[in-house]
This record gives structure tokens, C-alpha cells and sequence, in this order.
């Protein structure tokens, strides 16, 4: 297993292609500042992995190999084991109060694993086993997958292979003995300038037409024809200077976003794990999505222990820290933090068996956790903006902190009790305005697909007709 | 994270093993601060090779006690922190650290 620095030296040898604000990115982009944060958070997916104190959920044993390795590229086996990884983005969330990134491509391992056993026992294929060829790849050498399947989608309204422009989905444009060759982009793509290969799976249920868009395979971040452009976040330029201002200058605010295009990038036959195979894309999707949804219970879960802290930290410098109304905003923001931690473990404890052996989650316990996640983490903001005072909204530039003319007047007038520095008081604000901005919000939202998603799920997993079925004959009604 | 550098000699070996800390309710490093303060050599089941301690320090950040003691049999000696409690027995978190060194302590004979 690689710590946070091996890590770090691992993405140096790679010849990544990341544009930003304008211009290529020269060297390597996880020396870049806008980009920095979001490599330390995933570094610390390494580094506790080698902690005493956190190795019993950043670890396990490979069922393949009989090897200790990153939990992050681990297939899940047990119910416990999926119970563990909620724990386990808890307290990563909790020591960077961020998104660490390599969820993402983990959950599509994990999909990837138990469908192509399915495509296999049903249509004879081989991919299965190339799948597990390629983990065992990943996990000797512990390297970071991003999740890469939403397309850019176009006309919301039609199927892939109606868009007027063919590339908005990622499709096949070419076959030959050796491989595939693909096009299109991924939007969206978390950590991916800062992982070493993507796992490309299809965006979407597909029919017969679209069958040149149902492609899954393994692609290097830095393979020809693979660019990254890396996504703006909100105050991303307080990273090019200053400290305070950033409000958590470590590790930043959510993944670090990259649309990624692929301009015919050839993929060899090893790495291709459904080629056309259209019927599974919706099965793939569908087990990538309650995997990944089943998440954020467990990160926003630690990210809001966070900003709970931050916003008593607040009211305490505030001096306001024992009023009654204050403490039940604290007990609120409690209350939905561990309503999402309940019921991430709750849809893990159900996981069942999938044929391949591997665990999958309860679909529509995961699907509810992502759902309330929407609409728990705004509202958690709402408390953390209430307790904190519009000040989180008017301090002053980090400059005029520091500066001899105005720096003696900010400290006066900005204190709030008399034991509390000022700075701290200001250091306070800016965690908790990086951390309910509107990137770390949009993220909660449309994070593992938009609301409108889960519901689509919450219908189809919901066992309606039983539940009529219950009404009707506590009604007397016979049918 | 780690806790601290210990130049110890051998035979106060104490192994510790951590629970994985999603949600810990107390500081879950003290305990093993204070051993180390005294003079033990901190050992790590299934890291560090030359763990031959007798005495195995259990640390769990909370009661649900995620790592149990039935995972780790072969010590003769074995002390189980889950929360504020010590080997079944309320313990607060303040009292932790005195209390897991008297126990060690009395495991070897001091």
C-alpha cells in the first residue's frame, strides 16, 4: 500500500493533460494550488491506511489475493464489509472535512465486479475475469480509480443515439483485434486529475439502438487523447493567495471536478469490460448508483461533525454558546447528521449477496440515504449560516487582517468575547462559509445523481402494489 | 497520528489495537499515551512483526466496540476500552489513561 508522499510521487510520474483557467497546466497538476487541496484529501485515503488508529476501516484483506490492501480497491464481501466503508468515509470526512475523491471509482469496481459475472454466466463472455485481472492490477499497486460514468447527456430528451451530435455519450467508433476505440467525454469527474486510471461505465439504461454506447473499460488518466478540463469552485482563487480566507486551506471544498474528454482513445481488449452488451448497461448503472448513494451518509456524516463543531465554535466566540435556542439548533443539526448515518449503515447491514459474491447494498435503503441528503446538508447549512451570524457573509479580505492601517481596527471592532482572538473568531466564519458555499451544496444535491434520480428508484424499489395490496384488505375491499 | 517514539527495552512490549474511529467518544490515543509515557513499547498486532507483547490494549472510541477481543486471542493479558468503559465497567474518559496504566502495570509485576 502507498502512503499519502508515495502517493503523491505516483501522480508526478504521470503525464496527465489538465487545462485550467485558460492554459495547460505545466508539470504535473497536482502541484498546481487550485488542485493541491483535493490531492492532500485524497492523500489522506493513503496515509490512514498506515495509522494505527484508522487502518481497521482503511484496510482489508483482498478476496483475491489473500493480501492487506487499501480498502478503497476492495470488493466487498460481507455485509459488515460495506458497514465499514461508511465508517470508514466518516472518519476520513471528519479529519478533512472534505470529499477525498476515491469513493467514486471504488463503487464502480464494485459494480463493474458483479455485473460482468452476470453478462458472463449469461452470454459466455470473458469479462469477469478480466475485471478481476485488472483489481488485482489496482490493488497491488494501490493506485486511485476514478468513477467515470455520467455523460454529458446533450437533449435530456433523447436517447444516445438520436442526439444531434453523437459524441454527447461516450460511445465505440472502432473495433480491431487488438481493442476498442472510444469518444465522447465524462462530465463531472471527481479526483480524476488526480487518480491514475477511470473506469468508464455507461451513463444510462439502453436499447438496442444504442447499443454502441454501452462501454465499460479501463482507461490511464493520461492515456492519448485523454484530456482533462479542470471545473471552477466557488472562491477557488482565494487558493492563489492567502490562508484564512480559504477557511480550510488543507484540503479545500468537495472533489476537484474535471470534464474529461476522450478523443478516440483506444482501449486494449484486457481493459474492456461490455462492448455493446446493452441490456446490462442499465443493471451497471443501477448498482454503480446505489453503491455510490449509499455513501453519503458516511462523508457528508463526518463533513457535518465538522461543521456542527464549527458552528458551536461560533456561537461560543460569539458568547452566545449557552443560550436554549442555541443548543437546539446544535441538537437539530445532529438530529439529520446521524439521520444520514443511520441510514447509510442501515442499507448496508441489508446488503445481500449478488452471484458473483460480492455484497451489494439495499437499493432502496441507499437510494433514501442520497434523497435525504438533498435536502439534510442545506438545511444543516441554514443552522450552521443562523448560529454563525451574517458576519460569515461580510469579513473583511485576509489582507486587511494583516494590514498595520486597518489590522488594529478589524481586531477591535471584529471580537466578539474578550478570551477569543479575533483571528480566530474570522478563521471560525471562513471554515464554515468554505464548507455551506455553493459548490459543497450543488455537490449534495446532484452528487450521485439528482433527487429526481432517487425518486425514479424509491418508485421502482418501493413495493407499491404490496402496500395496495395491504390498504385494500384492511379496508375490506376484496379484489 | 502516531503515538509517540518509544525507546523502550524489550519485554514491556503492550500491543494496541485501535477501532477504526469513525465516531470516536473519546480521545482514543490517551490511554495508549499514558503506557507509553511509563515506558512501554507499543507494539500493533498485524504490523509490526516483533509483536511479542502478553498484554494487548484494546481501544475502541466508542461502546459499540467494534473491534473485540475474541479477534485477538494468544496474549495473556487483555484490556478492553469501549468508550467510557473499561472491561464492562464505567470508567470516564478522564480516569482512562491512569487506569489502563495501573492495570498494565499490575500485569508485570510493578
Amino acid at each position: 500500500m502507498m502512503d499519502g508522499q508515495q502517493y503523491l510521487e505516483s501522480l508526478r510520474r504521470l503525464k496527465t493533460e489538465v487545462y485550467y483557467a485558460g492554459e495547460r497546466i505545466e508539470g504535473c497538476a497536482a502541484d498546481h494550488p487550485t488542485v493541491q487541496p483535493h490531492v492532500r484529501s485524497a492523500a489522506m485515503t493513503y496515509e490512514l491506511a498506515h495509522s494505527p488508529e484508522f487502518e481497521d476501516l482503511l484496510t482489508a484483506t483482498s478476496h483475491l489475493t489473500g493480501q492487506r490492501i487499501n480498502r478503497f480497491t476492495h470488493i466487498h464481501q460481507s455485509p459488515a464489509d460495506l458497514a465499514k466503508k461508511v465508517k470508514m468515509l466518516r472518519a476520513l470526512a471528519q479529519q478533512t472535512g472534505s470529499c477525498f475523491q476515491r469513493c467514486v471509482g471504488f463503487d464502480a469496481l464494485n459494480a463493474a465486479y458483479t455485473v460482468t459475472h452476470e453478462m458472463d454466466r449469461d452470454n459466455g463472455t470473458n469479462y469477469h475475469q478480466r475485471i478481476k485481472d485488472f483489481l488485482c492490477y489496482i490493488q497491488e499497486n494501490d493506485f486511485m480509480v476514478a468513477g467515470s460514468m455520467t455523460d454529458p447527456k446533450g437533449d435530456r430528451g433523447l436517447r444516445p443515439s438520436q442526439q444531434a451530435d453523437p459524441d454527447l455519450y461516450t460511445r465505440l467508433v472502432g473495433k480491431s483485434q487488438d481493442g476498442i476505440l472510444i469518444r465522447g467525454a465524462k462530465a463531472h469527474q471527481t479526483g480524476i486529475v488526480n487518480s491514475h486510471w477511470m473506469l468508464i461505465l455507461p451513463t444510462a439504461a439502453l436499447s438496442e439502438e444504442d447499443a454502441d454506447y454501452a462501454v465499460a473499460c479501463a482507461v490511464p488518466v493520461d492515456a492519448p487523447g485523454v484530456i482533462h478540463i479542470f471545473g471552477r469552485q466557488t472562491n477557488d482563487e482565494r487558493r492563489l493567495s492567502g490562508v484564512i480566507d480559504q477557511g480550510n486551506e488543507r484540503y479545500s471544498v468537495v472533489g476537484g471536478e474535471a470534464l474529461t474528454i476522450l478523443e478516440d482513445v483506444f482501449v486494449p481488449w484486457e481493459r474492456v469490460f461490455m462492448c455493446g452488451e446493452y441490456k446490462y448497461a442499465g443493471a451497471l448503472v443501477e448498482r454503480f448508483a446505489s453503491y455510490h448513494r449509499q455513501n453519503y451518509g458516511g462523508c457528508k456524516g463526518g463533513v457535518s461533525d465538522v461543521l456542527i463543531g464549527a458552528a458551536a465554535a461560533a456561537a461560543e466566540f460569539n458568547g452566545v454558546i449557552k443560550a436554549s435556542h442555541i443548543r437546539d439548533k446544535l441538537a437539530e443539526m445532529t438530529l439529520l447528521a446521524e439521520t444520514l448515518f443511520s441510514g447509510s449503515l442501515a442499507c448496508s447491514w441489508e446488503g445481500r449477496a449478488t452471484p458473483s459474491g460480492a455484497c451489494y447494498v439495499d437499493p432502496l435503503l441507499a437510494n433514501v440515504v442520497k434523497h435525504n441528503c438533498t435536502r439534510m446538508i442545506y438545511e444543516i447549512a441554514r443552522l450552521a449560516h443562523d448560529l454563525a451570524g451574517g458576519i460569515v457573509a461580510t469579513l473583511p479580505h485576509e489582507k486587511d487582517l494583516k494590514s498595520p492601517k486597518t489590522g488594529p481596527l478589524i481586531e477591535k471592532y471584529l471580537k466578539g468575547t474578550s478570551q477569543v482572538p479575533t483571528e480566530h473568531r474570522i478563521r471560525i466564519m471562513r471554515l464554515i462559509e468554505n464548507m455551506t458555499s455553493c459548490t459543497a451544496l450543488a455537490e449534495s444535491m446532484h452528487g450521485a445523481g439528482s433527487p429526481q434520480a432517487q425518486r425514479v428508484m424509491l418508485i421502482r424499489q418501493g413495493n407499491l402494489e404490496r402496500k395496495k395490496q395491504l390498504a385494500l384488505r384492511l379496508a375490506g375491499i376484496s379484489q | 497520528m502516531k503515538s509517540g517514539v518509544l525507546t523502550l527495552q524489550a519485554g514491556k512490549r503492550a500491543a494496541v489495537k485501535y477501532c477504526g474511529g469513525c465516531n470516536p467518544r473519546i480521545d482514543r490515543e490517551n490511554p495508549a499515551r499514558a503506557l507509553a509515557r511509563a515506558g512501554a513499547l507499543l507494539v500493533y498486532p498485524g504490523r509490526d512483526a516483533e509483536d511479542k507483547a502478553d498484554f494487548i490494549l484494546i481501544i475502541n472510541g466508542c461502546e459499540t466496540g467494534c473491534v473485540s477481543p475474541e479477534e485477538y486471542p494468544g496474549y495473556r493479558h487483555t484490556l478492553v476500552v469501549r468508550g467510557e468503559s473499561l472491561n464492562g465497567r464505567h470508567c470516564p474518559e478522564s480516569d482512562l489513561p491512569e487506569q489502563v496504566l495501573d492495570a498494565w502495570l499490575k500485569t508485570r509485576g510493578d
